[in-house]
């Protein structure tokens, strides 16, 4: 009897198992890590397979890739050949939103993926995705092997902070950013490092005789010189993903350059000559992870996109200001 | 086309005497139109948009994207060069140009359009193809073609209708990969960012050697999955010019083209991921033929809009 309760209550937790990769946890449809990552799965599987009805999509599902409203199975849904080696995923069960950033293969070349999904009622109502069509910058990602172990860790209980004030923190980085004079206010802890299209732009010294070797640099080292004056606006912010068990939040942002800062001075005095001189906007897809309120590892994707252009889930004016949106 | 050569304070003088002329009739004529063009180069390298007439609700967009004016290349352009293609429009009062203009120095091919309603710019439609180290881009190979200027014979000219049409067999023979639809006249030239890609007998690739009407026999073009948001603002019956803003889609799906001889070969990067052009296209037509194109094209997100269209 006590066999036969056993194997029965095994059959309810396979059963359980299975509802919650369908996003049935229970009754509050609350979709949980482990439910979250089944969806960024089965849609990349989806995607390769370039079949959207292997996709578990709702009728009134909207879709961007980079920036562009698309319908699904076109981008990506074409090209897309396997997976990369590469993955980190960010669950926001709270918010039913789930991030990824990983590696693909297009025609067997490789790419960086950034993904953003939104569930409603088991179903994904938003699809958003960001691709790097860079093979050299998805090798390098490849080459780490695996993400930075602190996007791993779970935040002792005690530690955490609430979603605004992770948020707030994240936003804290771009403002910090647009403009920077040195004069800020610089949120990171010592031993914090920034991961862009799979290079260390941090603490990287590149020795190549350069004036100033900013990847050299700390984060917070970095932000005290206001180097970074000539990115002249970070708008159309948005944070859309976050993960509080893990202190992580996954945004999207894009970086404009008028292009009509020829030179920077730096605190220090010295005046260094700026190569960005047309106008210049990257796209980006940027995680932070949070420790004890301050920011302690980025990891970033960015591609340059036309000038002023806007992510499609804004509207005009949110797209053009530098206010930050918080989901 | 002598007032191209105006001295700026000249054009401006002109303009005054113009814009009395416009109150009273509503009616902007060839100079007039190309008045407004001169006039908002030179506003554009004195970073001013304030010199301008522009309307109270003027639409703007660069590279398919909404700016205010005194945004984008406003900021860095310092200089006009030489180069201008002139095309204009009496009939709906618009007004294009082909020309270079240079960023903190650097050249940029520019393909400017405007509106003008009531005397005042209402609409800003502009191209700027940037380039940094592509060998392909070449500003400084662009000059001026006699043909842009000549006027046509009562003759040679067709009507506003069968000229776009002609355009737009032009894209619609790319997109279905034959010769059958586009009227080529013999030896048609086409110049791309500064490149002669048809016609051109020093091309390095055999296919610039091809006249236009030659390359779409070839059925090349195959891996242009969708040729999109065909807008054809500007027709210029005087001289036979037609201005047309499209994108080209290269959805990837297509990595290998059989051409029509039997030759193979294998669709090169980007266009074997999801790629498009925002392209702003210049036709001269004579006699129902395509003559000359000449075109500003730069890469951008692969399913972009021009910001025009709803």
């Amino acid at each position: 009897m006590k066999v036969k309760f056993l194997i029965l209550l095994s059959g309810v937790s396979t059963l359980v198992i299975a509802c919650n990769h369908a996003g049935e946890t229970s009754t509050n449809n609350l979709c949980d890590r482990g439910c979250l990552e089944y969806f960024v799965n089965t849609y990349i599987d989806a995607v390769i397979a370039h079949n959207p009805k292997q996709a578990q999509l709702a009728a009134d599902v909207n879709f961007t890739e980079n920036g562009q409203r698309l319908e699904p199975g076109d981008g990506l849904w074409n090209t897309a050949s396997s997976w990369g080696t590469y993955k980190l995923y960010i669950a926001d069960p709270q918010a039913g939103q789930v991030g990824f950033i990983g590696t693909i293969r297009e025609n067997g070349v490789p790419a960086i993926m950034a993904l953003r999904l939104k569930l409603v009622n088991k179903q994904i109502r938003e699809i958003e995705t960001f691709i790097v069509r860079s093979d050299s910058a998805a090798k390098m990602l490849e080459q780490i092997g695996s993400p930075h172990p602190v996007f791993l860790e779970v935040t002792v209980p005690e530690k955490r902070i609430s979603r605004d004030s992770l948020m707030r923190t994240a936003n804290m980085y771009f403002t910090a950013l647009e403009r920077n004079n040195g004069k800020g206010i610089y949120p990171f802890t010592d031993n914090c490092n920034r991961l862009e299209n799979g290079k260390q732009t941090t603490n990287n010294p590149t020795n190549d005789g350069r004036p100033v070797d900013i990847d050299g640099m700390g984060c917070k080292e970095q932000f005290e010189t206001g180097f970074f004056n000539f990115v002249t606006r970070i708008r159309d912010r948005r944070f859309v993903v976050v993960d509080e068990e893990r202190s992580m939040v996954f945004a999207f942002a894009f970086f404009d350059h008028a292009g009509n800062i020829p030179e920077v001075t730096l605190t220090s005095g010295m005046k260094i000559p700026i190569g960005v001189k047309r106008p210049w906007t990257w796209e980006i897809a940027e995680l932070f992870k949070i420790e004890n309120g301050l920011i302690r590892q980025i990891e970033a994707l960015y591609q340059e996109v036309p000038y002023g252009m806007g992510s499609g889930w804004s509207t005009r004016e949110q797209a053009i200001s530098n206010i930050p949106i918080y989901y | 086309m002598k007032y191209k050569k105006l001295p700026a304070f000249i054009t401006g003088c002109l303009l005054i005497t113009l814009s009395g002329f416009r109150n009273n009739q509503s009616v902007c004529d060839r100079a007039c139109l190309t008045g407004y063009l001169d006039q908002y180069l030179e506003a554009l390298i004195a970073h001013d948009p304030s010199r301008l007439p522009l309307a109270e609700n003027v639409l703007y967009t660069e590279n398919g994207q909404t700016l205010e004016p005194g945004d984008g290349i406003w900021g860095p352009a310092n200089a006009v060069r030489d180069y201008k293609v002139y095309f204009i429009d009496t009939t709906n009062s618009e007004a294009g140009i082909f020309c270079v203009v240079e960023e903190n120095g650097h050249p940029e091919i520019v393909s400017l359009r405007l509106k003008i309603q009531n005397n005042n710019i209402t609409e800003i439609e502009k191209i700027v193809a940037r380039s940094v180290s592509d060998n392909w881009y070449k500003p400084d190979s662009l000059v001026e073609k006699p043909i842009f200027t000549e006027v046509l014979r009562p003759e040679e000219r067709r009507s506003r209708e069968e000229m776009i049409a002609i355009a737009n067999s032009y894209f619609e023979g790319l997109e279905q990969s034959t010769d059958a639809l586009t009227p080529f006249a013999p030896n048609c030239t086409r110049v791309e960012n500064g490149n002669i890609t048809a016609n051109n007998p020093h091309g390095e690739s055999p296919i610039h050697r091809m006249s236009a009407g030659d390359q779409f026999t070839t059925g090349f073009s195959t891996f242009i999955t969708s040729i999109r948001e065909r807008r054809f603002p500007i027709v210029d019956e005087k001289l036979g010019l037609v201005y047309a803003v499209i994108f080209f889609d290269h959805a990837g799906t297509v990595t290998e083209v059989t051409m029509k001889n039997g030759i193979t070969f294998k669709v090169p990067p980007p266009y074997d991921t999801p790629y498009t052009f925002l392209i702003g296209e210049l036709f001269k037509i004579k006699s129902g033929k395509i003559h000359q194109i000449e075109a500003v094209l730069l890469d951008v997100p692969y399913g972009m809009h021009s910001g025009w269209v709803n």
